[in-house]
């Protein structure tokens, strides 16, 4: 059977022009408009400045030169050497403004892709790699940094210069500026070729590369399973494909690259050869209409113009590499599965919550999960939610959290429908135990406040002794400014349990929900563990989700969920009595 | 060897065809190149002698050299880049497979978001300096060698006044690409940091959301993106202000060819030709030293990154070769024998702020025990006892210390570990899924291309996956997010006993997996875990009671030490803590079931553990 191909979504997917890229840009450099104008007075200047250093070439060597007047000659020489400066300080200035404006522009647009992610819910993450995520937000932005330094706005310089040279050219001369540029429209021509192969293998590059970087993190992180069951020929031979299929497709970006180059080169001698030629046929004139100045001055701008024309293309090559990045930054701030927020921000949540007829799939292709679940709790009480593994039990704490949204039927907390309650006031109302624990790299402090101030370490402590991570964390002689390695790699399973127990208490919510809170915590702890949930959370409501019937047992009601729905509800001794599928789990279960 | 030579023989040697290929197109190229101002400057000298026939002669020589630039140019840049990036490729699987054989320890010191930096960002800088950094030194130093060879020819003392300004702004150049280079480092360090956050954050973005912490998560985002910035901004000055330093000067050297060079024609010492040439020879030179500063600039960084990417090539697994072959199996499975096993964590990372820690105390200590060969047996302790530390040290997950664990009566240590990882089926406590079909998470084990699919069917029915796949939209095809993140917790867990289940193994090894399991299902799991166990020698770590009582012994772990070894009734007899208690603690749940429950539903009579 063929696998599935990978989940991750294709997200533009018709290709915005470049134009309309820069559009999106702008308004990340909008603040900087100050600066643009800088940009704008000062780059024409020095444009300026090199434009006029052939005329005065023509100058010193046809008007005075020729006739040996070597002090017009100096006022010559002095006039250029300002123009030199001039040239300098107008350049580099409008560079810098230039760079400077691009750079800010590049800090907010990274701020702003960083902050649309972690707006996002968690159906988004479910389809991306974390680490192309990362990509995006880091390396993305920097190849766009290039398209508008060495790109975008060196297009500027480079028109203006080309433009103003054309021009001077013809003023010149306007018969060898047609023979220079005779060639001009294979340049044309060539340009466009190279510029439509590059833009798809570009985006091709950039792809292969974020799946290879996606899969050799992948495989740092499991490493330990690769080798323990052999696979590292496995994992080498597709790193290797992967890896050779990006070589191979730089190997023909490289072709079109250097080809590019060259033929510019080469586009450049050509011209000077053809204004030669032109010049000496002139010469066959005894009065020929060109001087020797006028063919220094010509060879000269062709030095100076062909860099702009052939770095005008190197730049386009630039901005095809940044308007690939840019399209899927962009393709990424257009990819939304936030979860719409509310606008209610009750004064106080009791704790009443109630599923109404919910039902809920994780994606459109995927089959439902929970089929028309109703229950009710009440403020205070403490509700078990039990059933098989993979019954949905996870699915109605994510619902509840707001982690996901798109279900039909309706989840009220208080008489509020959970969709029009404000974001915030949900995530602060209801505190959770979550069944995957994540850890940071930082301090057990920090990875219990979450770096909120608002929270005293009397709480903090208090809420470490509750969840007894004290027993551990009192051993390390830094206590809790003791760092954790990433995602607590340093402790044992069930010491990172504890961990997320802690902060989980540490928060004062209306409502907790304990996800297999301790299952990997010995029933000796958990049971001091249970002791405190019972005594902290004695006016919350508390939804507790575990496979243990000891905790199960304890809770006020239970609802029991079967393949995703409800099958039956009420305290233990009505459910024990009903003999239905509880008693049925209950039974089979406890056997020792 | 040094590592330049190391480098060149393995990755460098093999494209000496190619380089010097490209370095005769590359010779060619700058030969072209220089010809073309002799070339204007005999034109321009005919013209002055009014011999036009000879002047367009030259011309044509130019239009000439112009074509022929175009395909030497191509080849030699191909002939260069290309190498490169076989270089890149080789460098990065060679990388890669020397990580395949790094111990755990090696993964917890170095961090893995640094590993994985070295393995992309590196490689590129090294691909730069044997692409573009090789490329460009031929390219510069034929340049100057030709080009200044030919203007000593024409004059000296003009080539002296324009040299010297030239060879000045050349040192300010390289001044400051120095600085900038340090920069750039600085730069690169705040990306790593930057990347870090980043993935952090969105690692963790449920539970930041979760606990409305994104604020204090942005905050920091934003001062690691402002670090980043500031350090830009610093290049940015550099590179508006003194990177053009070369080009001005380069127009200064006009203004003196005109001004010397004119009154030098004016006096005859110079023709109008040399004139024109030393125009172009100023524009040739001039570029020839701004390739030289990026040059050194992409040489420097790609030797540092070279090491770099060594550091991990070289990195040495710590472990003494072993390569005895695996025991001869005696009956089922293999006899372990530990003696005196005491192992400390390896320290936190030490760069990390707050210093370098040590564990607190050993995470076993002085720990014997011995397994006969078939033997099934549980491992108990409280939270943070050594359980999974035990179970990673014989599967060599992190290296016991020598001659503390003996198996079939050979030192663990000298067993060829491929070999020995080859006899084990080792489920770890925490379920990691790749992000491929669940099928080939099953398969792991399978070598490319031989997966049996009817084993993996096999399995996915033992671990009890039976009714979860028909959840699943593609069933064992469904891709599994990262992690498995699409997957429920039972679900993760079970599929990852699956994967052991694929195996034909010796010893197994299961550490707590059966906490994320319901009871029923639970029972299902004990059933195929003991059936799958017999005719090999297991540990089975777990918390609860009901998954031990069936092993034919019990170790019982407390803070590190090995209290007691028995069968659950043994244990029981021995009133062994704090197996009893939990014993207590789970029964009493079972009496309180047995008061609450009413008269049973059928007829038989109610079983009381
Ligand atoms: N992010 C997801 N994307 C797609 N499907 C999912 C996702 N998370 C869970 N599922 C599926 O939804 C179903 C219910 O999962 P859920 O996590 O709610 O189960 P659970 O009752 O918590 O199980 P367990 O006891 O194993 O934790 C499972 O079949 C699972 O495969
Ligand atoms: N990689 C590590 N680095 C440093 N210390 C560690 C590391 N792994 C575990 N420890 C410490 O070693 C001790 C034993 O941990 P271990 O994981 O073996 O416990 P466990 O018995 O498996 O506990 P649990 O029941 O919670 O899984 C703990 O105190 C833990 O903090
Ligand atoms: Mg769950
Ligand atoms: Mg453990």
């Amino acid at each position: 059977m063929a696998d599935v191909k990978p989940p991750e979504p294709r997200e533009p997917a018709d290709k915005p022009g470049d134009w309309a890229l820069i559009k999106r840009v702008w308004p990340y450099i909008q603040q900087d408009r100050g600066w643009l104008w800088v940009v704008l007075l000062m780059t024409p200047l020095g444009v300026l400045a090199g434009v006029v250093q052939p005329v005065l070439l023509k100058a010193g060597i046809d008007d005075h030169i020729a006739v040996g007047d070597i002090a017009g000659l100096t006022g010559v020489a002095l006039a250029f050497l300002g123009v030199v400066l001039a040239g300098w300080l107008t350049g580099s200035l409008g560079f810098y403004a230039l760079q400077r404006m691009s750079l800010r522009g590049l800090a907010r647009l990274r701020a702003a892709i960083f902050a649309h992610v972690t707006e996002q819910g968690a159906r988004f993450f479910d389809r991306r790699t974390t680490g192309s995520l990362m990509t995006r937000t880091v390396n993305d932005t920097e190849a766009v940094y290039e398209s508008l330094v060495r790109g975008a706005g060196q297009l500027l310089t480079d028109l203006l210069t080309i433009v103003g040279m054309l021009v001077a050219m013809f003023a010149l001369e306007w018969r060898l500026t047609l023979v220079a540029f005779a060639f001009s429209p294979i340049i044309w021509v060539t340009v466009g070729w190279f510029r439509r192969r590059l833009r798809p293998l570009s985006l091709a590059i950039r792809q292969t590369l974020s799946r290879l970087n996606g899969f050799f993190a992948e495989q740092i992180y499991g490493m330990s399973l690769v080798q323990l069951y052999g696979a590292q020929e496995k994992s080498r031979a597709k790193f290797d494909d992967m890896s050779r299929a990006y070589m191979v497709a730089y190997h023909r970006s490289n072709w079109l690259d250097a080809g590019l180059y060259a033929v510019m080169d080469g586009m450049s001698a050509l011209a000077v050869g053809a204004v030669v030629w032109f010049t000496a046929i002139q010469f066959t004139d005894p009065e020929p209409s060109i001087t020797i100045g006028l063919l220094v001055a010509f060879v000269d701008y062709l030095g100076r113009i062909f860099v702009p024309i052939r770095e005008f293309a190197g730049r386009i090559a630039a901005l095809q590499q940044s308007s690939a990045a840019l399209e899927r930054i962009f393709g990424l701030m257009d990819a939304n599965d936030k979860v719409t927020p509310g606008s209610i921000d009750p004064e106080s949540v009791h704790g009443a919550v109630r599923f109404d007829g919910v039902s809920f799939a994780y994606a459109a292709d995927r089959p439902e999960v929970l089929h028309d679940v109703s229950f009710a709790v009440r403020p205070g009480e403490v509700v078990a939610l039990v059933g098989a593994t993979g019954s949905g039990k996870t699915t109605i704490g994510k619902l509840l959290t707001r982690m996901y949204d798109g279900y039909s039927g309706s989840i009220t907390v208080d008489d509020h429908e959970l969709r029009d309650l404000r974001l915030e006031t949900v995530r602060d109302r209801i505190t959770v135990v979550h069944q995957d624990v994540y850890l940071f790299d930082g301090t057990v402090a920090e990875n219990i406040h979450l770096w909120k101030r608002d929270l005293t370490p009397e709480a903090l402590r208090r809420a470490v002794e509750l969840s007894r991570a004290a027993s551990f964390i009192d051993e390390q002689p830094a206590g809790l400014e003791w760092r954790l390695t990433e995602r607590g790699a340093n402790l044992s399973t069930g010491q990172r349990q504890l961990l997320a127990i802690a902060r989980a208490m540490a928060r004062d919510a209306s409502i907790v929900i304990l996800d297999e809170a301790t299952a990997s915590v010995d029933s000796e702890t958990e049971k001091l563990i249970d002791e405190a949930v019972a005594e902290l959370f004695k006016q919350r409501t508390v939804l507790v989700i575990a496979h243990r019937l000891s905790t199960i047992q304890k809770a006020d009601r239970i609802v029991v969920l079967h393949q995703g729905g409800v099958v039956e509800h009420g305290s233990h001794e009505e459910l024990m009595a009903l003999g239905g599928r509880y008693r049925l789990l209950v039974e089979t279960g406890f056997e020792l | 060897m040094g590592i330049i030579q190391r480098f060149w023989r393995h990755y460098c040697a093999r494209h000496l065809r190619s380089y010097l290929l490209g370095f005769a197109f590359l010779a060619a190229t700058t030969l072209l190149t220089v010809g073309i101002p002799v070339f204007v400057e005999w034109a321009v000298d005919a013209m002055e002698a009014r011999a036009a026939d000879e002047a367009i002669g030259w011309a044509i020589a130019i239009l000439v050299a112009g074509l022929a630039i175009m395909v030497v140019r191509t080849l030699s840049r191909i002939l260069f880049f290309n190498p490169g990036r076989v270089v890149e490729y080789q460098l990065k699987s060679d990388l890669f497979e020397h990580l395949t054989t790094m111990p755990r320890r090696y993964f917890d010191r170095m961090r893995p978001g640094e590993i994985i930096s070295r393995g992309t960002n590196d490689a590129s800088s090294v691909r730069a300096l044997v692409g573009f950094g090789s490329l460009q030194i031929f390219n510069v130093v034929l340049t100057l060698i030709f080009t200044v060879g030919q203007m000593l020819i024409s004059d000296a003392l003009l080539t002296l006044l324009c040299i010297l300004p030239l060879g000045v702004a050349a040192w300010i150049l390289n001044l400051a690409i120095r600085r900038m280079f340090i920069l750039i480092r600085r730069s690169q360090q705040q990306i790593a940091t930057l990347s870090d956050r980043i993935l952090e954050t969105y690692n963790g973005v449920t539970v930041l959301n979760a606990f409305n912490a994104m604020p204090g998560a942005t905050e920091r985002f934003d001062r690691a993106n402002e670090d980043l910035l500031a350090s830009a901004m610093g290049l940015v000055t550099i590179q508006s202000w003194l990177l053009p330093i070369v080009t001005v000067v380069g127009s200064v050297c006009l203004v003196i060819v005109l001004y010397a060079g004119g009154t030098m024609v004016v006096d005859h010492g110079l023709s109008k030709g040399e004139l024109a040439a030393f125009t172009i020879y100023i524009r040739n030179v001039a570029g020839a030293l701004l390739g030289l500063g990026w040059m050194l600039n992409a040489v420097q960084r790609g030797w540092i990154s070279l090491g770099r990417m060594y550091e991990v090539i070289d990195a040495e697994t710590g472990r003494p070769p072993c390569d005895a072959p695996l025991p001869e199996r005696a009956g089922a499975g293999y006899a372990l024998r530990v003696r005196d096993l005491t192992f400390r964590h390896p320290e936190g990372d030490p760069s990390a702020p707050g210093g370098s820690q040590t564990a607190a105390r050993p995470a076993l200590e002085d720990v014997s025990f011995d397994i006969a060969s078939g033997e099934v047996v549980g491992v108990f302790g409280l939270t943070g006892s050594g359980k999974s530390t035990l179970l990673d040290l014989v599967a060599r997950v992190y290296d016991p210390p020598p001659g503390t664990i003996e198996v079939a009566g050979v030192p663990l240590e000298s067993i060829d570990i491929r070999a020995w990882w080859g006899s084990l089926a080792y489920v770890p406590q925490d379920a990691f899924l790749f992000s491929q079909s669940l099928r080939d998470n099953i398969a792991l084990a399978a070598p490319a291309g031989e997966r049996d699919d009817e084993r993996v069917a096999a399995a996915a029915t033992d671990a009890a996956l039976t009714d979860d796949l028909a959840a699943l939209s593609h069933g064992l095809d469904t891709v599994v997010g990262e992690r498995g993140i699409t997957l429920s917790g039972g679900q993760r867990q079970r599929s990852a006993l699956a994967r052991a289940f694929y195996r034909r193994f010796e010893v197994l090894l299961l550490d707590d997996v059966l906490s994320a399991v319901d009871h029923a299902t639970e029972r299902r799991l004990i059933d195929a875990i003991y059936r799958r166990a017999a005719g090999a020698t297991a540990l089975v770590v777990s918390h609860r009671i009901s998954v031990l009582r069936r092993a034919h012994r019990i170790l019982v772990l407390d803070r590190g030490r090995l209290v007691a070894s028995g069968t659950h009734e043994e244990l029981l007899a021995r009133g062994v803590e704090p197996y009893c208690r939990v014993h207590k603690l789970q029964q009493a749940r079972d009496r309180d079931r047995a008061a609450a429950t009413t008269p049973p539903l059928t007829e038989r009579e109610p079983t009381v553990g």
